[in-house]
This record gives structure tokens, C-alpha cells and sequence, in this order.
């Protein structure tokens, strides 16, 4: 007998309103919500980050603040399977038309390896650690060895020596044109269900390439950030309630990109 | 017919109870169960069974929300039969994303402990904004392939594989949090 992973088992007995709350939506209805929340907005005068809009737009209020300038890298190298296995990473997830290893190793290694440009510097401790790399393939397209995939992201951890914020990155290179990416902003604070619509307390900088970010704290106790810096995303996260707006905004300096 | 009705209906063992659940449910079940399982033969053998626990579940249980009761019978029956054959899963990858906040091989001794899990699950459920609960639930509870489950919630399957990668990591935090799982 198989053992089934003990939470995909315990799914079965969760609350009956999750299981009977979910739905396919019916077509257009972020439109519709949008609007909806627009109307509340108004009426109660918060601020709602859209989630999920658009592949690139980022808005706040209904209103477009920025789009996400990503466009396709070149010379970025790829690797096989095999690569990856002789380097000794594991493979985590494997659905066809994503596939994401695991290595411990230095980040910067990873990204040399790609030929990918890092905003890592001596701002930043890096430490050997576990980074994902994650290759996604354009649905329905039969991936070989040699398939270059849609999008490469990189997720790796490092710590800002300046305010010792513990920081996760997920950096995300387009490798084709026209990539179908959304970045996830959150759309709340607090809980859902005593009020979906609260303010947040986002701020907007434009960054030294002329490119704009958006900082915005999720939940009580994370703060995140997300912006296109020389066409690649960059969405980081600091997991820590003592950290605010104007942490992140100082690893951002530090990184270089104000 | 209401849920209430035929719920009444099976409670009193009168067989258009069983006839109206057929009518209203059956192609639910096969749903989950097709989604779950890759063959036929074995999807319709656990909707039979679906239908046939509920019948006989009811009485003593006489549940608030019969569509929530028949869709976790189907589950955990489709569920049951990939615990004799992990071939037989139609999403086979799923069976081990969740590895990541739980390895499989974690006991989960008792009902006691099952039950606790199935609570944590649903507050940390419950905590997460609406689209994100959506797609947790369509991926891991009705087993949706991630294309299926990015179409409902209206994202890119690219975004969509790197939400529930995130809910998986967040997930794995929550449970560490609550004492249920020691890294």
C-alpha cells in the first residue's frame, strides 16, 4: 500500500463551505469585480492593489500605477536535465510544462551559470543555500532536452548586511516574446472575511532605469515588493513583522536599482 | 430538488432520496473522480461507491451541507484506490508537490491527529484571499490539473505554478508554527 502525503489525505476533511465556495468563474469576472470594488472603494474610500489585472499592469484604485516592463533575454543559457543532475540538484516539481530543481549552492552561482544579470553586491551576505530554478515551457508544446523555455525564475535568499532584513527573491527572466505572466499582488490586508476591502499602505518609487516598483505590506507580518528592473522581474518578500515599507525600501537601495 | 429534501429523503431510507442524489450529483462525482483517477473502469466503480456511501451514511450522519459531504465520499474514495495503485492517478505529479510541507512518510497516527490537520488546513484556508483559496482547493482538494485550476481562477498557468508554490511554502510555515510538523 502507497502512503498518500498526509495533507493531500486531510484535504477531504476540510471546512464544507471551502469546498462548496469554490467555483469556476464564470467569463470576465475580474472585470466585474473590479468594478465592484471601484464602487466600494469609493464608497468607502480604501485602496485596493488589483490582483492579477492584466500581465503586466499594476493598479491601485482601478487606476494603472506602472506596467511591469519585462522583455525577452538573450544569451540567457539553460540547462538539461542531465546538467542539472551532474550538479546535483533534485528535481521538486515536474508537471510537463514545469519543472523546477532545487541546488544548495551559492545564488550568484546560479545566476552565472545562466548568464543572467544579478543585483547581488557586497550590500548582501549570500550563503550556500537551497535556490529553485524553475523553467517554464508554453503550454500545450511538447518539451525535449532541447526546448528553451517561456520564462526562467530563481528563488534564493539573501540577507542585507545594512538592516539585516532576511530577504527572498524570486527573479523571473522572459526568454520569449509575449510571455503570459502575472505577477501575484495581493489585494488585501487583514481578514477576508470581516472586510475584503482594506486600505494598504503601498508605496511607489521609480527606480534609477527609469522602471517604477511597488512596496506593499501582505498581512500583518510580511512585507513585499515587485518591479521590472532592465526588462527582468523581481518580486522579493521579508517574512518578518519587526520589517516596514521603509526596510524593503533600504534593500532596494541597497541593491541599487534607486 | 433541494439539498434539504433529499437529504430528508435518504435520512427516511425512501429511494427517490437515492434517485434524486443520482440525478443531481452523479455527474459531480464522476467528475471528481475522472479528474482523480485515469481509468474510466475505476472512476465509475468509485462514483457507484460514492453513491452507495452516501446512502448508507445517512442516517446516523445527516449532514448540513450534502453537496460538501457527497464531494469528500468521492475524494476519499478515489483517494483510497490510488493507495493500492499510485499508477492509477490521473495527476500523477501531484501526489508528491505537497512533499514539501508534509513529507509523505510524516505519520499521522490517529484520528485525533488527522483531525487536527483537516482543522489547520482549513484556518490557514480561510486566512488566504479568495483566488488563492480557490486555487489551493481546485488543485489539492478536486485535484485539478494547474492549467485547469489557472483557467478557473483566471491566471496564466505560469503564475498559477508559482502561486502554489508559495501557498506550499507558506503552508509548510503554518503547520510548523501550529506544532504539527518539526523540520
Amino acid at each position: 500500500m502507497t502512503e498518500i502525503n498526509p495533507v493531500l489525505d486531510a484535504m477531504s476533511d476540510i471546512d464544507d463551505n471551502i469546498v462548496t465556495n469554490t467555483k469556476k468563474r464564470k467569463k470576465r469576472p475580474l472585470l466585474i469585480a473590479v468594478a465592484v470594488a471601484a464602487a466600494l472603494m469609493l464608497l468607502m474610500g480604501a485602496a485596493v492593489v488589483n490582483e492579477y489585472l492584466s500581465t503586466k499592469d499594476i493598479s491601485v484604485n482601478g487606476e494603472s500605477l506602472f506596467e511591469l516592463n519585462y522583455w525577452k533575454q538573450e544569451n540567457v543559457n539553460f540547462l538539461t536535465r542531465g546538467e542539472f543532475l551532474d550538479m546535483g540538484a533534485a528535481v521538486t516539481e515536474d508537471s510537463g510544462r514545469y519543472i523546477r530543481h532545487e541546488l544548495e549552492t551559492l545564488p550568484s552561482e546560479v545566476f552565472q551559470i545562466h548568464n543572467i544579470p544579478s543585483l547581488i553586491n557586497d550590500n548582501f551576505i549570500e550563503e550556500s543555500s537551497t535556490v529553485k530554478v524553475g523553467y517554464f515551457y508554453v503550454p500545450d508544446e511538447e518539451v525535449t532536452e532541447t526546448t528553451v523555455p517561456e520564462m526562467v525564475n530563481l528563488e534564493f535568499p539573501l540577507t542585507d548586511k545594512t538592516n539585516g532584513a532576511q530577504i527572498k527573491l524570486d527573479v523571473m527572466c522572459m526568454l520569449k516574446d509575449d510571455v503570459d505572466y502575472s505577477i501575484g499582488i495581493i489585494s488585501v490586508v487583514g481578514d477576508n472575511r470581516v472586510s475584503k476591502y482594506q486600505k494598504v499602505d503601498y508605496e511607489l518609487l521609480t527606480l534609477n532605469d527609469g522602471s517604477q516598483a511597488v512596496i506593499y505590506p501582505f498581512g500583518g507580518d510580511t512585507v513585499c515588493a515587485a518591479f521590472t528592473y532592465k526588462g527582468i522581474v523581481y518580486d522579493l518578500w521579508i517574512d518578518d513583522e519587526a520589517r516596514d515599507i521603509g526596510s524593503m525600501r533600504q534593500v532596494l537601495s541597497d541593491l541599487g536599482v534607486l | 430538488m433541494e439539498d434539504e429534501k433529499i437529504t430528508e429523503l435518504l435520512y427516511n431510507k425512501n429511494e427517490r432520496g437515492l434517485a434524486a442524489l443520482r440525478s443531481k450529483y452523479n455527474r459531480l462525482i464522476l467528475k471528481i473522480s475522472r479528474t482523480i483517477l485515469s481509468s474510466p473502469e475505476d472512476a465509475d466503480e468509485c462514483a457507484n461507491d460514492t453513491l452507495l456511501a452516501v446512502w448508507n451514511g445517512i442516517p446516523p450522519e445527516r449532514p448540513q451541507n450534502l453537496k460538501a459531504y457527497v464531494c469528500k465520499i468521492a475524494r476519499r474514495r478515489s483517494i483510497d484506490k490510488l493507495r493500492y495503485n499510485t499508477a492509477a492517478a490521473r495527476n500523477a505529479d501531484l501526489l508528491t508537490e505537497l512533499d514539501e510541507c508534509v513529507p509523505a512518510g510524516f505519520s499521522v497516527e490517529d484520528h485525533a491527529e488527522k483531525a487536527e490537520l483537516a482543522a489547520a488546513l482549513s484556518d490557514w484556508l480561510n486566512s488566504l484571499d479568495e483566488t488563492k483559496r480557490q486555487l489551493f482547493t481546485l488543485r489539492y482538494f478536486y485535484m485539478e490539473s494547474v492549467k485547469s485550476a489557472a483557467k478557473s481562477c483566471k491566471m496564466s498557468e505560469t503564475a498559477a505554478s508559482t502561486a502554489l508554490s508559495r501557498l506550499r511554502e507558506n503552508l509548510k510555515k503554518y503547520l510548523t508554527e501550529r506544532g504539527l510538523f518539526y523540520d
